[in-house]
């Protein structure tokens, strides 16, 4: 872990120095060690703040979103250079929707892709840790490692090691493409792609009745509190105004907090999202509700490989789904 | 008779089926007055007769239907049906026609076509249009879209009884008309009578009329259309009882010297198999079985919709001409004689099929003699190879199966030139004869709150035999917005219209709302009346509750009066959101690029100048002719090199037309009415300003790599035969001709349409030469498809020998010892045949020239999968690309004849003028606006349209290029920011409506 | 006896094909329910998700979208795009326990007038079986 560290602040610097990126977008030390953060760095004299941990779980990919759609100020020249961006291989995904639509620019950004073979969940760890009575403090201070299949940490003097399986976040033991693509440079050695089984996330939802389905659904809807967390948080929730709220010329969804127009909100977003969502499953992590976003985009994802064998963000050539068509498409319709 | 010369900007197109059609609309946007004469009660001829069109299996009401209404409301086309000539006198230019109008006994003017006296009139008779398979009444209409929607008594087997009068609300019934007379005077004429079918009864053997389930194909058409007899099931007529064992019989009444049609039918090969496999795909497990001489499956795409029969729809093929029919008279089952192998057999079938041939229409004679024009021995309308589209009378033209037997496609291609030829001769006098449009101020209503006006409509009974009026009226003045609301008996009739104006300005009123029947018929009247009134057009809507409530709902009444509401309410609910528009309107640069300097390019060119615009023709070579300059013989008597010549002179002499040899496009820039193009010719450059592209580029000849050509002289293609026979530099006692090197399966999948009749050319040709000398033609099946067969007729008389070849086993070509050894399997045959020819010539296929792909890339339009330019629709827009302003003519579309070139590039000809004569451009109400504060680039709009009609502006937001928008909302529903609205149906609009639909009051 | 349950189903039809089947239905006097009210739009594929969540939210109880056969379409790919928009939005209404029978998708002929017929009958009987649609349907009345 310490050496791809040392390679990201060696890059950082070296492209800050040169002046070859606008700034550099990179993980810093969160509130305590389970919680990396995201940092942007324009000074060469800070690269040390970056960190490389198996923390490190956010999608950067919606900063390149602001950077876009930053307005310069009035007189001023834009400054046009590329941002450096740290891009694991759902981060690089996310990335690559934003090519294929014509978002980012590709020279707008300097991606360093980090091959990973999965993140761990915070909530995970945070829990293990409690178990254990270390305390908060140490908690900050703390090193977390990535070791053959376990994480392990220290602190205060206790050394534990975790299975890996039990602290993975969930998209990362569905994560099949380890390897980000679309990079200007790739730091780490590339990882081998697992053999797992996709779709388990919804698996037990798809062999649920439908009346079941529904109750589970309308309570999930019930508990939302429209924060927008999951919109705000989603590197391709990038339209000016979001259709779904915006008043004008009309309405398509009532802010009033209730299940059906909850459940609006959701089912939109979610058909805004086929063939797009990468499941870097953001959304799902900052909703502050538990809402399980991923159970509702993982399902759009399966359709979209079943039926048109569409994967998002596998190449900004691609087509994007619904812009595509090929006269023998699955036909239900009669 | 008229006296002076002045010629007179109209022309009169007789038959209203699809051909006549197409001319008519191409004249009618053109600036032409238009006389559409239809011998029938409506127009829409065999095509609405038909389910599927081959080879898209398109459904042939869906297409045709959008023609059929925009022919019956174009205010420079006067339809004139159930009428016929009586008597032509002048001169081309300044024509008199005589008309026999045929009582119609109902008025044309009252009548709504609401069919309240159909259903009543208690006569049963035989329906032809549903070809006897179902009664219809003494009153009728041919079919419920019929084109013009009036009905007609017929009076051989009405028995007065008067119920009809009294149920028409309308007075539209008046048993008393007369014949008529009418006398018109136009420029030119078209005859587009397509044609009749032959009447199978003749072949006696066949039993049809005699054995029920002996049906024509025609009859089996009907049986497969949703709206014919049965609804689209395929039932068998002696007992209604479901087959599952079906037999098509070709050529019947088609290549068949015995009932005088020597001729083949050209389509019923491909027909056939659309039946098959529709009738597959209508009923499980069926069993379709085709009994043939040849397929004849040469048209674009073609030969991909036979394999895929055979392959995909296992239909089954049997090379055989079956002798005789019988019936099993218990079962009704048909029992089919036929040799197969030189073995007699037998196969029993639920039911057989007559694939029928095509007649020359019927009054062709009669016609023929009233207009002074020559048939030939089959008689259609004789033509020449050069001059496809012209009778033997100046200033009379033809199109379509009228002239030879041809496909609709070919057909609409054929309307679209005659009606360029019919205008060339009057261009002068273009514009003169329109209808003027009338500019009636507008009042601006965008800062007016919706003071909304309903107008709900009795339409006789119709409605309000169902649905309780009165208490619509009176619910829609409860709704917001609604100003005024009142009933009509009809609100389509002329008094109402004017009473809408009355009440517009009475209660200043700002939107219109007609609740009655549907609006694909009834919107644009009620817009006019919206226009005439002072208001923008598209400040009206329209509530469908007759077809689509109180005719479905006849029995509830309460229902449907509450359904009648709900469907006002939803009315009022976006009326109060409508907005008026107004249409983008462009200057068009009246000249034509014309790529390709071969038959098509120059025909094209020629065509512009002839009309009165500039043409800029481009050729890559050094000259011009294309592949022409290679042609030494026509199968008919024609020079080819004596044509080509004289053509290439009147286009160097025609200060219209500009040639550019060695011309190469650099780029092309813009849209219809509008391209800005760069070209280098001859070292030099030069940019052209020009409203309309022609893609004319032709296709190439294979060079074969079987067969081992190359490796001997004596191995020639036929395009290489013909230069030796001109050149008389052979003397070839031996000759082999090889058919589909290349074609149908090889190197590429289709047939190349023009080698079996190029083979059978050349081989008379040495014929004619060398008498005594022998020629074996090895072929698949011979494609000599509509009059060509006579050629392939006298091949054989002449002593040509036929061998056929399967697939699987093709002949083989050798050099042994300096000699030419062919040897090939008959099927039939158990040994081999073997040949020594001096000759070998092999019938290679014509295939896409590979640059058509940048080409397709610079003027953004798509190639077919075999590289061919793909044209907007294989059926109905055979030379127009889905991209406006661009147009393709000849073997650049797919192989062709030197005729079939010449009618496409008189096509392109006709659909360009109706861009290139408008003073300017207009674009539709109804298309795309792009809200660029909301826009975030991402271009899936862009990649969505189906018109290259989205691009992108400089701050990288999208921006719809209101020419060419034609307004289908694709884009919209693409959208996921909803920065892109559809005018007319803007989210916010259906929003309302939707909202309405669920609310009993609107807030 | 209470009174028997009739759903509203809300029904989106392209022009060209669709809307004229349910015109030749007319035309040919096929009876059917009256518990479908017809909203005409261009195109099939005008058709976004957002009418289909809308309708449910307002209180339908089915919706129906009916086009052109592919193929036919007037505009000649716009059916296409439709069938894979709402092929997916069928798959995420089930999936989140809408009963697939409310909401149904047709091609539709502009000979079709029986099979229009035919739908509509077929929706409407099978939402009847169903009862009223609450899950999706909006609880507040002051929008």
């Amino acid at each position: 872990m310490s050496e791809i560290e040392d390679k990201i602040r060696e890059i950082a610097k070296k492209l800050l120095e040169e002046g070859k990126v606008k700034y550099f977008i990179g993980y810093a030390k969160g509130s305590d060690a389970f919680c990396a953060k995201p940092i942007i760095i324009d000074d060469p004299k800070d690269v040390d703040k970056l960190i490389w941990s198996p923390c490190c779980v956010n999608n950067l990919a919606v900063y390149l979103v602001d950077e876009i759609k930053k307005k310069p100020r009035r007189g001023e020249e834009p400054d046009l250079r590329p941002v450096g961006i740290i891009a694991k291989a759902c981060d690089e995904r996310g990335i690559t929707v934003l090519l294929q639509e014509n978002i980012l620019p590709r020279e707008r950004a300097y991606i360093i892709g980090i091959p990973c073979s999965g993140m761990a969940e915070p909530q995970k760890l945070e829990k293990l840790a409690g178990e254990k009575g270390i305390s908060h403090k140490a908690i900050y201070d703390m090193h977390i490692r990535e070791e053959e299949n376990e994480f392990s940490f220290e602190a205060e003097g206790v050394k534990e090691a975790l299975p890996r399986d039990e602290v993975l976040a969930d998209k990362c033991k569905e994560c099949f493409q380890h390897n980000p693509k679309e990079c200007d440079i790739v730091i780490g050695e590339s990882v081998e792609n697992p053999q797992i089984e996709k779709y388990v996330t919804i698996k037990e939802l798809e062999d649920m009745s439908l009346e079941d389905r529904e109750k589970f659904w309308e309570k999930i809807f019930e508990r939302c509190i429209r924060c927008n967390a999951c919109k705000e948080v989603c590197p391709l929730c990038y339209c000016e105004e979001c259709t779904v709220e915006k008043a004008k010329p009309m309405r398509w969804c009532s802010k009033s907090v209730d299940k059906s127009n909850n459940a609006f909100y959701h089912l939109m977003r979610a058909m805004h999202l086929v063939g797009r969502c990468i499941d870097c499953g953001e959304c799902e992590r900052v909703c502050p509700m538990g809402i399980p976003l991923r159970k509702l985009y993982k399902k759009l994802e399966k359709e979209a490989e079943e039926l048109y064998g569409y994967e998002a963000g596998s190449s900004s050539e691609d087509v994007p789904l619904f812009a595509a068509f090929t006269n023998d498409d699955p036909d239900e319709f009669e | 008779m008229k006296s002076g010369q002045e010629k007179v900007g109209a022309v009169l197109v007789v038959g209203g089926g699809i051909a006549g059609m197409q001319s008519s609309l191409d004249l009618a946007e053109s600036g032409f007055k238009v006389y559409l004469l239809e011998r029938s009660p409506c127009i829409g001829g065999v095509m609405a007769q038909l389910d599927k069109t081959f080879p898209t299996n398109d459904c042939a009401m869906c297409i045709m239907a959008p023609k059929l209404v925009a022919t019956g409301r174009h205010p420079n086309i006067e339809l004139i049906t159930n009428s016929e000539i009586e008597k032509l006198e002048g001169e081309p230019g300044s024509f008199e026609v005589t008309l026999a109008k045929h009582p119609r006994r109902v008025s044309s003017e009252k009548c709504t076509g609401c069919g309240i006296c159909a259903q009543e009139c208690p006569v049963e008779a035989i329906n032809e249009f549903n070809e006897g398979l179902l009664p219809r009444s003494a009153v009728h209409i041919d079919y419920p879209q019929a084109v013009p929607l009036t009905f007609i008594i017929d009076k051989t087997v009405c028995i007065g009884c008067g119920i009809c009068e009294k149920m028409c609300k309308a007075n539209a019934i008046e048993y008393d008309q007369a014949e008529e007379q009418q006398k018109i005077d136009v420029g030119s004429i078209i005859l587009a009578l397509g044609f009749d079918e032959f009447n199978p009864e003749i072949k006696k053997e066949y039993g049809y009329g005699i054995y029920p389930n002996v049906v024509s194909s025609i009859e089996f058409e009907r049986l497969l259309s949703a709206i014919g007899p049965t609804g689209g099931m395929v039932l068998r007529p002696s007992d209604y009882d479901i087959p599952k064992k079906i037999a098509f019989i070709q050529c019947v009444g088609s290549r068949d010297e015995q009932c005088d049609k020597s001729y083949c039918s050209a389509v019923s090969c491909m027909y056939s198999i659309k039946e098959a496999i529709i009738a597959k795909e209508h009923t499980e497990g069926l069993d379709c079985h085709i009994f043939y001489m040849d397929i004849r499956t040469f048209g674009k795409e073609f030969e991909d919709y036979y394999n895929r029969a055979q392959e995909e729809y296992k239909i089954g093929f049997t090379r055989s001409r079956p002798a005789s029919l019988r019936e099993d008279p218990e079962t009704k089952n048909v029992i089919i004689s036929y040799v197969e192998n030189g073995e007699p057999k037998e196969e029993e079938f639920d039911m057989v099929v007559l694939s029928v041939g095509i007649d020359a229409p019927k009054d062709a004679i009669t016609l023929s003699e009233r207009l002074g024009i020559d048939l030939n021995k089959h008689n259609f309308v004789s033509t020449k190879k050069f001059s496809p589209l012209s009778t033997s009378r100046e200033g009379i033209f033809v199109c379509g199966a009228f002239s030879s037997p041809k496909d609709i496609p070919d057909t609409v291609a054929q309307a679209s030139g005659a009606a360029s030829k019919a205008s060339s001769i009057i261009s002068s006098e273009r514009g003169k004869l329109v209808a003027k449009r009338e500019i009636i101020p507008e009042k601006d209503v965008r800062l007016e709150g919706a003071r909304i006006g309903v107008f709900v409509c009795h339409c006789g009974i119709n409605i309000g035999g169902v649905v309780r009026v009165p208490e619509v009226v009176e619910y829609a003045r409860t709704l917001p917005n609604v100003a005024y609301a009142e009933h009509n008996l009809y609100t389509c009739s002329q008094d109402t219209q004017e009473r809408i104006k009355e009440k517009v300005k009475e209660h200043d009123l700002n939107r219109v709302i007609v609740a009655s029947c549907t609006p694909r018929t009834h919107e644009p009247l009620f817009q006019s009346t919206t226009s005439e009134a002072g208001l923008n057009p598209y400040l009206f809507e329209m509530a469908n509750i007759r077809d689509q409530c109180s005719w479905v709902h006849m029995h509830e009444p309460d229902s449907a009066t509450e359904k009648a509401k709900d469907l006002v309410r939803m009315a009022v609910a976006k009326a109060r959101l409508l907005e008026p528009l107004k249409k983008a309107t462009l200057d068009v640069k009246r000249n034509a690029l014309v790529i390709g300097g071969g038959i098509s390019g120059m025909t094209a060119a020629l065509g512009f100048a002839d009309q009165g615009y500039k043409a800029y023709l481009i050729e890559k070579t050094s000259e011009l002719g294309g592949k022409v300059r290679h042609l030494h013989y026509a199968v008919t008597e024609e020079n080819p090199q004596d044509e080509l010549f004289a053509l290439i002179k009147k286009i160097e002499n025609n200060e219209n037309i500009e040639v550019f040899k060695d011309a190469e496009l650099l780029s092309i820039e813009g849209y219809v009415g509008n391209y800005k193009t760069k070209i280098s010719y001859e070292n030099l450059e030069k940019e052209i300003d020009h409203g309309v592209v022609v893609v004319a580029t032709g296709a190439l000849e294979y060079e074969p790599t079987e067969y081992s050509y190359g490796e001997d002289r004596r191995l020639v293609t036929q395009l290489e035969l013909e230069k030796l026979l001109a050149e008389e530099k052979i003397n070839p006692k031996n000759v082999v001709m090889i058919q589909c090197v290349g074609s149908r399966g090889e190197s590429v999948s289709y047939c190349s349409r023009i080698c079996c009749t190029t083979a059978i050319k050349n081989a008379l040709q040495i014929k004619d030469q060398h008498t005594d000398a022998k020629i074996y033609i090895l072929y698949r099946d011979i494609r000599t498809y509509g009059f060509m067969e006579d050629y392939y007729q006298k091949a054989a008389e002449e002593g040509v020998v036929f061998v056929r070849y399967d697939v699987d086993s093709k002949p083989k070509v050798e050099i042994t010892e300096g000699n030419l050894k062919v040897s090939v399997k008959e099927p039939n045959i158990d040994e081999e045949l073997r040949l020594d020819p001096d000759l070998v010539v092999l019938s290679v296929a014509a295939i896409p020239d590979p640059n058509n792909e940048e080409l397709s890339k610079s003027l953004k339009v798509p190639l077919s999968k075999d590289g061919f330019f793909l044209e907007a629709h294989m059926k109905l827009r055979p030379v127009d690309f889905a991209t406006e302003g661009v147009f393709l003519c000849g073997s650049a579309h797919s192989p062709k004849f030197i005729d079939e070139s010449i009618s496409q590039a008189e096509a392109v000809v006709s659909r360009a003028c109706t861009i290139l004569s408008k003073d300017y451009l207009e674009a539709e109400g109804v298309i795309s606006i792009v809200n660029s504060d909301i826009c975030s680039g991402c271009e899936t709009c862009i990649l969505v349209c189906p018109f290259d009609a989205i691009d992108k502006d400089d701050k990288k937001k999208a921006k719809v290029n209101e020419l060419l928008c034609k307004g289908c909302g694709a884009c919209v529903a693409a959208c996921r920011a909803g920065a892109i609205q559809q005018r007319c149906f803007t989210d916010e609009q259906i929003l309302s409506v939707i909202r309405s639909a669920f609310q009993e009051v609107e807030v | 006896m209470l009174p028997t349950f009739e759903p509203k189903i809300l029904a989106f039809l392209c022009n060209w094909c669709s809307y004229a089947g349910a015109d030749l239905a007319g035309v040919s006097r096929f009876q059917y329910p009256p518990n479908v009210r017809i909203v005409r739009v261009m195109c099939s594929g005008r058709i976004s998700p957002r009418f289909v969540l809308k309708s449910f939210q307002e209180g339908a109880d089915g919706v129906l979208i009916a086009g052109c056969h592919p193929g036919d379409c007037h505009y000649s790919k716009g059916n296409y795009y439709t069938r894979r928009r709402l092929t997916v939005l069928g798959k995420l209404l089930e999936h989140v326990g809408l009963d697939p029978r409310r909401f149904k998708v047709k091609w539709i002929s502009a000979s079709e007038g029986g099979k229009f017929a035919d739908v509509v009958k077929e929706i409407t009987e099978d939402v009847k079986k169903l009862g009223p649609q609450n899950s999706l349907k909006r609880v507040d009345e002051n929008e």
